[in-house]
């Protein structure tokens, strides 16, 4: 039986010290983390942000938001308990693992009466979930960098995050570091078109990393965001086993054969785009009024992404009709990926009319959509009709030959029948999602399998896991030992190309 | 070996630079996707390689089919009459210029003059040279990262240089050279070392190949097609005149010059009519003109993208009532806008 000690802390005072250890009131904590929103696929457009319910034992009324005697009373009052930081820490045998890192979402208390002694329901979210809400907007010059530069997939997060604020070092570590292991895999693919338009920087991370195999999420162990990308996915953590998992450890294994996740075919569209030459972007549908020695800010919402805006034309008048060509001043003070915010002074003291006022410059435009079909030639469907996975609305997917890998790494994965394995109640060393765990279970199977799902649950009982299971050797075509690794192998080696 | 072409070292000069990364300056779209930097301990993908396979073809396409700096183009006599444009896209610092200039008479200052491409755009006097024997070679270096005498241009941006002198009725220049580089540095080669089948392949020996093609400069916004532009010399009725253009872009954009009474030309792509142009009667008449191979309103065989193709100006009338009727085809270039 293993020992189980746990502290829950909280840090109430915003210090980043974790000065205030709760362990004492806990009853109850458990939490979600899952490659994808419940229903969803395990390999859809969309992340899972990781939560946590604690459910503390509150007779003293300590976390009552209303109790002013409370020593955390100012921390917690009038909503103040909002994204205060909390981190809970699950000793087993000895080794700590930090479960959960992540912020105060609510607090509901159930009040002390003859049935209870009184509880406080508090949950917690990762950080993913704040940033998640924000809507971000990149500058056109960002865009324009983009073009040139041609990322890959794992700059673009990058850049996606510390367009959210989030900086590089603290929140996550992109491919400049050298010394210390990035949370962000070098990318794979070359991502030419990139821009945000009030859009959901973790969403749109999601995407991106959908778009290339991979799996972005946030690391509620250190606090870090992090990104697999579509090797790394495949591999778990170190490309080894972090448990072995048979029924000794676990109350239940489930061996389900189902098509939850089968498909037959794939058809993905990569959206191209091109860049335009100059020409008129916006145009102003009625005439532009500006009062005597008026500053007049306006914002020109133009449909495609900016490259760039290069000029703009108009014909001034006075209220009268006669020409104005004197005295007027346009001053462009931001170029975001598809707004102009500019300025008009009106040096004049009179009322002026700037008509046909167009703005000019260069955008980036969709050409036609290019699909890119396939279906599994496996022998398994030759006598069965299966389902086709459709990926046509993913702006990320760019180019047809990026299309291709992904469709055809989505077949190799989701083709060839795969069990769905859960296991129940696991007692053991603690085990996140995306690490791979071996499972067996003498005289049915064993094998390899990639954790997508973990439920945890913390209480006088002790501590355990739920998971649920994708099996890692289907993950490819090839077992990850049959591809050529750079700074590994030689021509020599009898390696094959990945995707 | 990636880059063990035969090209002549001023042309392949400023490609190195790039290669190298020393340069600063716009490089927009390339046109074609660029294969991402690879890690030791990914796996070499088929994507990867193929992104850096169709860059290298991209790049062989764009800078090593053609080698369009080592024209010379001869212009004799008047130059008023018989100026010729060079288009370059800026991409580098310095323009050099290397010109012999020959005053059959007293040709007074040699002038350049540039301009940029598209509409209602202004011809700016750049450079002044004094020339003081005949013949004479003449070295210009300009920076065009600065303001010339009122002409700025960005990286990216697609103009022409052109030459006169003082009195239009004398003297001639051979243009020699003429390319943009960039001063500050000295272009060293990548080096890229050969393998066996037993070296193992390293993010260090790929990165040092890939990051050699991403640093291509983009491909040029403009593509010269033709093999010294400009027309000296008279032309009768059914005179012609002949380039061999590839095809890259939406638009072919050209510009004539009608002399000296009714003259007629029509501009033929593959021997196909896209445009004629009839000077009505009238003296010095200039006409710019462009041809939009996407909505191609003549209903020709565009050329494949890629394909060469045959461009021709011919005369198919001359008022010969005027015996001095010429007509010259200053310039055509092809441009995405």
């Amino acid at each position: 039986m293993a020992q189980i000690s746990f502290n829950l802390l909280f840090d109430w005072d915003n210090s980043g010290a974790f000065n205030f250890n709760e362990s004492n009131y806990l009853e109850l904590a458990s939490g979600d983390e899952s490659m994808s929103p419940p229903g969803e696929s395990s390999f859809s457009g969309s992340g899972f942000v990781s939560e946590m319910n604690l459910d503390l034992i509150n007779t003293d009324s300590r976390f009552s938001t209303t109790n002013s005697s409370s020593s955390i009373y100012n921390y917690i009052r009038d909503g103040a308990f909002l994204q205060k930081r909390v981190r809970l820490e699950v000793i087993i045998d000895g080794v700590t693992y930090t479960i959960f890192r992540g912020f105060i979402k609510s607090i509901s208390e159930t009040l002390k009466d003859y049935k209870s002694i009184g509880k406080v329901r508090i949950k917690c979210r990762s950080q993913d979930d704040i940033i998640k809400n924000m809507q971000i907007s990149t500058p056109a010059a960002t865009t324009r960098l983009a073009i040139k530069e041609q990322y890959d997939e794992s700059t673009l997060i990058s850049l996606i995050l510390s367009n959210a604020g989030l900086t590089n070092g603290v929140h996550f570590r992109n491919q400049d570091y050298v010394l210390i292991t990035p949370t962000l895999d070098r990318g794979l693919f070359t991502i030419p078109y990139f821009w945000l338009e009030k859009e959901s920087p973790i969403e749109d991370a999601w995407l991106l990393a959908a778009a290339c195999g991979g799996r972005f999420y946030f690391n509620s162990e250190d606090g870090l965001f992090y990104y697999k990308n579509a090797y790394g996915f495949g591999k778990g953590k170190s490309a080894t086993s972090q448990a072995t998992i048979n029924e000794s450890n676990c109350s239940g294994i489930d061996y389900a054969d189902n098509d939850g996740e089968l498909i037959e075919s794939v058809s993905y569209t990569a959206r191209t785009r091109y860049i335009t030459e100059v020409k008129e972007i916006w145009g102003s549908q009625k005439p532009i009024k500006v009062q005597p020695l008026e500053t007049l800010t306006i914002d020109c919402d133009v449909s495609n992404p900016i490259v760039e805006v290069s000029g703009y034309n108009f014909v001034t008048t006075a209220a009268a009709g006669n020409l104005i060509t004197s005295g007027i001043g346009i001053v462009i003070n931001n170029v975001s990926s598809k707004k102009v915010n500019l300025s008009i002074i009106n040096g004049n003291d009179r009322l002026i009319f700037l008509r046909n006022f167009v703005l000019e410059g260069r955008l980036l435009e969709p050409l036609d959509n290019t699909e890119y079909e396939k279906s599994s030639s496996a022998s398994f469907w030759s006598n069965k009709t299966g389902t086709e996975k459709r990926i046509s609305d993913n702006p990320y997917i760019q180019t047809l030959a990026q299309a291709k890998a992904i469709a055809d790494m989505t077949l190799d994965r989701q083709s060839i029948f795969s069990p769905k394995i859960t296991v129940k109640k696991y007692r053991g060393n603690f085990i996140r999602v995306g690490e791979m765990v071996s499972v067996s279970v003498v005289g049915k199977f064993s094998g390899n399998f990639i954790v997508t799902k973990s439920k945890f649950n913390l209480s006088k009982t002790g501590f355990y896991q739920d998971l649920d299971l994708f099996n890692a050797s289907g993950i490819y075509g090839l077992q990850t030992g049959g591809y050529f690794i750079i700074g590994t192998h030689s021509g020599n080696d009898n390696k094959k190309l990945f995707y | 070996m990636l880059f063990s072409i035969n090209i002549p070292q001023r042309f392949l000069a400023p490609v190195l630079a790039r290669l190298l990364g020393f340069l600063e300056g716009e490089k927009m779209n390339k046109g074609y996707v660029l294969p991402p930097l690879v890690k030791d301990g990914n796996p070499l993908s088929a994507y990867g390689l193929n992104q850096l396979i169709g860059s290298i073809n991209e790049v062989r396409s764009e800078y090593f089919d053609y080698n369009i700096m080592k024209q010379r183009t001869l212009m004799v006599n008047s130059f008023g009459a018989w100026e010729s444009s060079y288009i370059l896209v800026h991409a580098f610092k310095t323009l050099y210029i290397q010109v012999q200039v020959e005053g059959l008479n007293d040709m007074g200052d040699l002038k350049i003059y540039a301009k940029k491409t598209g509409k209602n755009q202004t011809s700016y006097l750049i450079h002044t040279a004094p020339v003081t024997t005949s013949p004479q070679v003449l070295t210009i270096q300009l920076n065009m990262d600065t303001n010339q005498n009122g002409f700025n241009v960005s990286y990216g941006e697609i103009y022409m240089i052109s030459f006169r002198n003082t009195y239009e009725d004398s003297g001639g220049v051979v243009c020699l050279y003429m390319y943009e580089f960039d001063s500050a540095i000295t272009p060293v080669a990548p080096t890229i070392p050969t393998i066996t089948s037993s070296t193992v392949i390293d993010e260090n020996y790929l990165n040092n190949i890939i990051s050699s093609v991403r640093s291509i400069p983009s491909r040029p916004k403009v593509n010269v097609p033709f093999n010294g532009i400009g027309s000296p010399g008279d032309y009768n009725a059914s005179g012609y005149m002949r380039w061999l253009g590839r095809h890259r872009c939406k638009y072919i954009f050209y510009g004539c010059w009608l002399i000296d009474g009714e003259v007629e030309i029509q501009f033929k792509v593959n021997n196909q009519v896209i445009d004629t142009v009839n000077s009505g009667s009238g003296s010095v008449q200039f006409y710019n003109r462009s041809y939009n191979f996407q909505t191609n309103p003549a209903g020709i065989t565009v050329p494949a993208i890629g394909a060469d193709y045959d461009f021709s100006a011919e005369f198919d009338y001359v008022d010969e009532g005027h015996p001095a009727a010429a007509a010259f085809v200053t310039y055509a270039y092809e441009s995405d806008w």
